[in-house]
């Protein structure tokens, strides 16, 4: 931690990371706004391959979203989730592969 | 996650396997990648246990050693322009393996013709930002952390604590 906060790759980082969470919000707006859709969706779609969608196992917190927190708020605490979990197994694969 | 809006109606999210390829190499980077897609479908929902494999497929292997290929093809022309055809060549190449894997099942009525367009223009439009954020990013580490970037130099093992 010190070294991000003394060097000056490290400040600079941070203050990029800053903006990226302050602008996250205008992510979520905007998607909102054009209507949210990936192209495989968009694929499913046009073929019917919708309709066979059949959700047997959603997912701990399925559509990152956190039950109790209102929309971008629960996005915003999978990302954590998300983060840590993904840093955590990676950090355990590194360890094993020093081995 | 990372989606961004296009007009239209479509967006996409910042898939970063040929970063993961660029910046680690193809193992290690078709390892962190599998870790991330895994724990999208585990914990998120995002992309079924069944569709692991696919997605593996796509994002994991396809996106990491494309990226990882046109990265080290074109990097002795320009360094962070390559980051950028990278990133958008990968996310392409990606989207048309699982244009022509869903095309090819029955649940999508194997409308290849469908879904093999929907799937390469969206992304080849979509695949813009993730070159852009691919050199962005690239191109920052480069410059502060040199050391950080494997495979940079010749002379680099493909990573100097872990033995492959």
């Amino acid at each position: 931690m010190n070294a991000l906060v003394s060097d000056a790759w490290g400040r600079r980082a941070l203050l990029a990371l800053l903006v990226l969470v302050v602008l996250a919000p205008v992510f979520g707006w905007a998607s909102g706004a054009v209507g949210y859709a990936e192209p495989l969706e968009n694929a499913a779609e046009a073929t019917g391959a919708t309709d066979a969608a059949d959700p047997i196992a959603p997912g701990l917190l399925p559509d990152y979203a956190v039950p109790g927190l209102a929309g971008p708020l629960g996005t915003l605490a999978s990302a954590a989730v998300g983060t840590a979990l993904t840093l955590a197994v990676a950090l355990g694969a590194g360890r094993l592969l020093e081995r | 996650m990372l989606n961004w809006p296009i007009p239209g109606g479509t967006s996409a999210h910042f898939v970063g396997g040929a970063f993961a390829g660029i910046l680690l190499g193809p193992s290690l980077g078709v390892l962190a990648m599998t870790a991330v897609v895994t724990i999208q479908a585990l914990v998120f929902g995002d992309g079924g246990i069944i569709a692991l494999g696919g997605n593996l497929f796509a994002m994991a292997v396809v996106d990491v050693l494309v990226g990882y290929a046109v990265f080290r093809a074109l990097r002795g022309v320009h360094e962070t322009g390559a980051a950028f055809v990278a990133g958008w060549g990968a996310i392409t190449v990606s989207a048309l393996a699982v244009g022509v894997g869903v095309g090819l099942s029955s649940a999508f009525a194997y409308e290849l013709g469908v879904t093999v367009p929907i799937m390469v223009a969206g992304h080849a439009l979509l695949g813009l930002i993730e070159g852009a954020i691919t050199a962005a990013v690239y191109g920052f580490l480069a410059n502060a952390r040199p050391d950080l970037v494997l495979g940079r130099f010749e002379s680099d093992s493909p990573s100097p604590e872990v033995g492959l």
